[in-house]
């Protein structure tokens, strides 16, 4: 009976080690260094007020999500291809937080051929984000502070990265131009510089809270349907909104905003759409659903005076 | 302590099956559609000179190379990363070829959010070539039919993003820009190939030998003397220069003498008008020529010559200018 177990828990394992090698494949040769980013040595401070618009308090997580999307949009927008010979170049960067204060960004320059990354080279940058609550002053302290080492890893070891001009290497068996070092750290004190912006830009609610307000209409207009429909048709298509009005009401993408039923002698409008609200330190927005806020109110105006 | 065992087969018997399903998922199911091109015109007539700069024929794999070369070429000038909010769309062309007269040109899209690829789609075109031979006006030409219909590879829970700023989808990308983008050549019915895109490649190999009474140092100093300024990845060691890791200049000691050997291949593109040297080997060939026309003669001297041109002692230096007399 032991023997058999034993058999049994062999068996199981080789198994097991058989799946795991299956996906696990055999990482390729790296080589990894840690350099010194080209970029001067910058930290950026944000200062803001404790409570939103509301006066509901701020917290760090608030903080803490406003900086990783506007640092995420902001490095998303540098993302480029380049075709280069034979040899096609994807740059993108992956951010993530490592830890409770430090946020990780992975810049890779994957080069391609024939549809299959050839070799890559990823740069890892980190950024430290030091949040201070000033209780007296009722403010936030918030400090963004990229760090001046880099760490580099090549897929295969093969070729050295440029450090001047933009030829990238001679020698190469594949001439593959990474790029000028230089460009990509300044490109990651950029994207931090501008989300520092973010934060205290008035006009954009970076850090907010949602709420959700209802908008609700309800009206009948007399007359023909048919002309009813074609003049409303008209009036939208002049604003130039990204509407589409079918039989059955207005649609934005696959979304439904108002509902549109004939009778004999009127039509009827009406609508009910839960929208989101992003309150901010100094104002509100409605972010994503700016368009469909700004297309109701198109829709009652026009409800409203006609 | 049976009971026990019992339990760890079980949890290992769990793990396996995990494992296995976890690999099944990560290959991405994708469904096949098909689908008509929106393009209006839909061959179109390359033509190519049918003798390269050096005289020899141009083939049939030039011709299809020069193909591949160009659509890839085209698409490359005006490929850009689309985006959208967190949203990236990268895209790549793909020619391949099945025998001589049909080719097939995939463009691959990739959706990326913060660096991993969440979808991705693909979508074939297929080609039909037919190559004739002008003798008359000395050229080639390719005639070139695109089918009416587009081969769709797309995954079966496709993820939809509207983009709201411009009232279209961002993904899955409109599929008339996509054809449009892809078969700008086919607007127009005739056409000739991608500049430089007929070629073929050759080798030729530049050779020179020098004896020398110098010494390494002197050498050293000479090889050095027309390394770019620029970073290359050419260095002179004892051994003679290297490129990366190839030996192109050798010095090998001959009794008291020493002799200097280049043996370099240099990779060359010829173009029906014209041949050049290969991009990559453009600085090492710049280096040897200049090397061999201008330091390398310098160097070439018997060894009483050598013993000559050794520098005066200092007294003697002192000696012949102390006749001049300095104004102050």
């Amino acid at each position: 009976m032991r023997n058999i177990f034993r058999v049994l828990l062999l068996v199981c394992l080789f198994l097991w080690t058989g799946c795991s090698g299956v996906h696990h494949q055999v990482p390729l040769e790296t080589h990894t260094t840690a350099v010194v980013s080209k970029a001067p040595s910058q930290i950026f401070v944000v200062q803001f007020a404790n409570v939103f618009i509301d006066e509901k308090p701020v917290t760090e997580a608030h903080i803490k999500d406003a900086i990783r999307n506007s640092l995420e949009a902001a490095l998303n927008n540098q993302n480029s291809v380049e075709t280069k010979e034979e040899f096609v170049v994807f740059t993108f960067s992956q951010l993530e937080w490592v830890d409770n204060d430090v946020l990780r960004i992975q810049k890779k320059k994957s080069i391609r051929k024939h549809s299959e990354e050839v070799r890559s080279l990823v740069r890892t940058y980190t950024v430290k984000v030091q949040i201070n609550h000033d209780i007296t002053k009722k403010e936030y302290v918030v400090r963004l502070i990229p760090n001046q080492l880099v760490v580099q890893k090549i897929m295969p070891e093969c070729c050295e990265l440029a450090n001047s001009g933009g030829e990238g290497f001679v020698g190469c068996e594949h001439s593959c131009a990474w790029g000028a070092a230089a460009s990509q750290d300044i490109d990651i004190v950029d994207a931090v510089s501008s989300t520092a912006q973010d934060l205290v830009d008035y006009n954009k609610t970076a850090i907010h809270h949602f709420t959700t307000v209802k908008n609700r209409f309800f009206k009948t207009l007399d007359g023909d349907p048919r002309l009813i429909r074609k003049l409303f048709a008209a009036y939208m298509r002049e604003q130039n909104t990204n509407a589409v009005i079918t039989n059955n009401g207005v649609f934005l993408g696959d979304k439904q905003l108002v509902c549109m039923v004939d009778s004999a002698n009127a039509v009827t409008f009406l609508w009910d759409v839960d929208l989101p609200q992003y309150v901010g330190l100094k104002s509100t927005g409605y972010g994503d659903a700016e368009l469909e806020s700004r297309i109701l109110s198109l829709i009652k105006h026009y409800l409203t005076v006609s | 302590m049976k009971k026990n065992r019992i339990s760890i087969l079980f949890f290992v018997v769990i793990w396996c099956c995990l494992q296995t399903l976890s690999f099944a998922a990560s290959t991405a199911q994708k469904k096949i559609i098909c689908r008509p091109i929106h393009v209006a015109v839909s061959k179109t007539v390359f033509y190519a000179p049918d003798t390269f700069h050096d005289g020899s024929p141009v083939t049939k794999d030039a011709l299809k190379k020069a193909f591949s070369t160009t659509m890839v070429e085209q698409y490359a000038e005006t490929n850009s990363v689309l985006k959208y909010k967190t949203y990236s769309i990268f895209s790549e062309l793909k020619p391949t070829w099945a025998g001589d007269n049909s080719a097939a040109v995939t463009l691959n899209q990739y959706l990326y959010k913060n660096g991993k690829v969440l979808d991705s789609t693909s979508t074939t075109y297929i080609f039909n070539v037919q190559y004739k031979h002008d003798k008359d006006k000395k050229r080639f030409e390719a005639r070139c039919i695109v089918n009416d219909m587009a081969v769709e590879a797309v995954s079966t829970a496709q993820r939809k993003i509207y983009d709201k700023l411009y009232g279209v989808a961002f993904w899955p990308q409109d599929g008339n820009r996509q054809d449009e983008h892809v078969l700008q050549f086919f607007v127009r019915a005739m056409q000739s190939f991608a500049k430089n895109s007929v070629q073929i490649q050759k080798v030729m190999n530049i050779h020179y030998e020098a004896i020398t009474a110098l010494g390494t140092q002197h050498i050293g100093q000479l090889l050095q003397q027309e390394i770019p300024a620029m970073h290359s990845s050419l260095r002179v060691t004892e051994e003679g220069v290297y490129w990366d890791d190839v030996l192109i200049v050798a010095v090998t000691p001959q009794g008291s003498l020493h002799k200097i050997t280049v043996d370099f291949d240099a990779h060359y593109v010829i173009t029906p008008h014209a041949q050049f040297v290969s991009k990559k080997d453009m600085i090492p060939l710049e280096y040897l020529r200049e090397t061999i026309k201008c330091a390398l003669p310098r160097g070439s001297y018997i060894e009483e010559n050598v013993k000559a041109i050794h520098k005066q002692p200092v007294a003697e230096y002192f000696k012949r200018i102390s006749g001049v007399t300095v104004t102050e």
